[in-house]
């Protein structure tokens, strides 16, 4: 088995700022990527064969692995490496949805969006020695740290970045103080590198609610439990900073805070 | 402010209340610290001394002004020695009934101006006002340990504190140098309710990978290195202390009635019998050399 990379099937949403920064990376570690955003108006990619799908979609329904077409599969390697964002779906059963579910090996890059090098991945059940191998190498490639960890729900960061930005939100729906306070609280106080709330501006609050989603499904405890504030804010498109607006408004006319 | 705050009561000559003091006499007020025993008062005024003897020699403090600072700092054993106290800060055991008496008496003894302030990391501030006659002049005054270092004080607002008494504290906070933030009197108030999923979803994963050996190590490090923490959850559970962190989330779980967000973990629990309580006992999730 070919362990290094060359070329990079990237599926997501390029206006998504993290898909560019992984187009980046690849592209910076020499390797040829291809965006591929919606199999009705894109073309499946022909010719070469991807050695690494990435799959760097949290929660569209419409991305799910099982819903690409077979002119896809056709384009990939036969020892092509399924690396697969699991915020919001365990690789096990992202896994579940291939036929080569050996190949998968799933991943939370969740440092990414705060400028730290480092993405933790996980195998699935039905995970192949070689394929979690090849996820090292190829993050090793890209200039990325590799932290392996067990499968668990949003896996070690998302799940607790997740959690804490529900409880700060809660915070802020029972008034205890204002988004300012309580972050600026949380650096003070306690030394957290951001506060919650400008953090969870920088993931996505969609990407924070799929997280809790994942782990209320997972659990059935009301522990995880997403707070109705934070759901208001991903229904009204308040994503943050990618939507100019979440928990702090990003638009010039009012841009007031650093981090 | 409707009033100068220049003298400064301290209840309880712990590890905070000792460093409130010294913040005090630094910043040029009046510190007046009270313990029930005058070996224990002796004992916080030495290591107040020593404390300022290594700012000075780290440069951070005139070695003239060591003198000025203890000369502004005096030791009481009469709880009646602080009535003339503009601000009396409360940090004594997180125990409410006792911290409830000790308001109660506090309330009778003072002037009539005196703001009663609390140290308390999650006990109820309108519990305290409660016990007094003068509730609007009672509110929570939450320091960080270290208090040198922590740059932040959460000023709580009771249910019936009034405006003055949160303006006249929060400028208080300011003129320590500290960074004031203001806390409706909620369990946890800010830090301490928003922190518990920190340690609690942490415990919870170790939790479920009882059997891998290398999980503990491996959250604190995904922590660090891909959250930009500077110590993972159990590595601050080490240092905190995981008795006293035991006890907060007991105290915020107990407050919420069982909420199940805040729910302690069995594994605390069982540090905290086995005396394995972080670095003050050489051991706790990690080992340390005594």
């Amino acid at each position: 088995m070919n362990l290094d990379a060359d070329n990079v099937l990237i599926l997501g949403d390029p206006a998504d700022p993290m898909v560019l920064q992984w187009k980046n990376y690849c592209e910076t570690a020499g390797m040829s990527t291809t965006l591929y955003l919606d199999p009705e108006n894109t073309p499946a990619p022909e010719d070469i064969p991807f050695t690494v799908l990435l799959n760097t979609n949290v929660e569209v329904p419409f991305f799910h692995l099982h819903h690409l077409p077979d002119s896809l599969y056709e384009a990939l390697d036969v020892e092509c490496l399924f690396l697969s964002n699991c915020l919001a779906e365990t690789p096990t059963s992202s896994a579940a949805e291939i036929d080569n579910d050996r190949c998968l090996v799933g991943y939370s890059a969740i440092g990414l969006y705060v400028g730290n090098p480092v993405v933790e991945i996980a195998s699935a059940v039905q995970t192949d020695a070689r394929f979690l191998h090849k996820a090292h190498r190829f993050l090793e490639q890209l200039g990325l740290r590799a932290i392996e960890v067990p499968e668990t729900p949003g896996l070690v960061l998302g799940r607790i970045l997740a959690m804490l930005v529900n409880e700060a939100t809660s915070a802020l729906m029972e008034d205890v103080a204002s988004p300012e306070d309580v972050d600026t609280a949380m650096k003070l106080g306690t030394n957290y590198p951001f506060g919650p709330l400008a953090w969870a501006d920088l993931v996505g609050l969609d990407v924070i609610l799929a997280t809790l989603n994942h782990l209320e499904d997972t659990y059935g405890d009301d522990r995880y439990c997403a707070m109705p504030l934070l759901r208001q804010k991903v229904d009204a498109g308040k994503l943050g900073r990618k939507a100019g607006e979440g928990f702090y408004s990003y638009h010039p006319e009012h841009a007031r805070r650093s981090l | 402010m409707t009033f100068d705050i220049k003298t400064i009561g301290i209840l309880g000559s712990g590890t905070m209340g000792s460093g409130i003091a010294q913040l005090c006499a630094q910043q040029g007020y009046e510190a007046q610290l009270y313990d029930i025993d005058q070996a224990l008062l002796d004992n916080a005024f030495r290591r107040i001394e020593a404390s300022l003897q290594k700012a000075v020699e780290k440069g951070k403090l005139a070695a003239e002004q060591v003198p000025l600072v203890l000369g502004r700092l005096t030791v009481h054993t009469q709880l009646s020695d602080l009535a003339g106290c503009d601000v009396v800060i409360e940090a004594i055991p997180e125990d409410l009934a006792l911290k409830q008496d000790i308001f109660k008496q506090l309330d009778s003894l003072c002037k009539p101006e005196t703001i009663l302030a609390s140290n308390t990391s999650s006990l109820s501030i309108t519990a305290l006002g409660g016990a007094t006659k003068r509730p609007q002049q009672v509110a929570g005054l939450h320091f960080f340990n270290p208090v040198p270092v922590m740059k932040l004080v959460e000023v709580i607002r009771g249910q019936r504190t009034s405006d003055e008494t949160m303006n006249a504290l929060t400028g208080f906070a300011e003129s320590l140098g500290k960074t004031a933030v203001i806390a409706k009197d909620t369990p946890g108030f800010i830090v301490n309710r928003v922190a518990r999923p920190f340690y609690g979803e942490a415990l919870k994963m170790l939790g479920e990978h009882g059997s891998n050996p290398d999980m503990l190590k491996t959250i604190d490090t995904v922590m660090r290195e891909a959250g930009g923490f500077k110590m993972g959850p159990f590595e601050l559970m080490d240092l905190i202390g995981i008795d006293v962190n035991f006890a907060v989330t007991q105290s915020v779980w107990s407050a919420y009635f069982q909420l199940s967000r805040y729910r302690p973990h069995p594994i605390q629990q069982r540090m905290v019998h086995a005396g394995l309580l972080g670095r003050k006992t050489g051991e706790g999730f990690y080992q340390y050399e005594s």
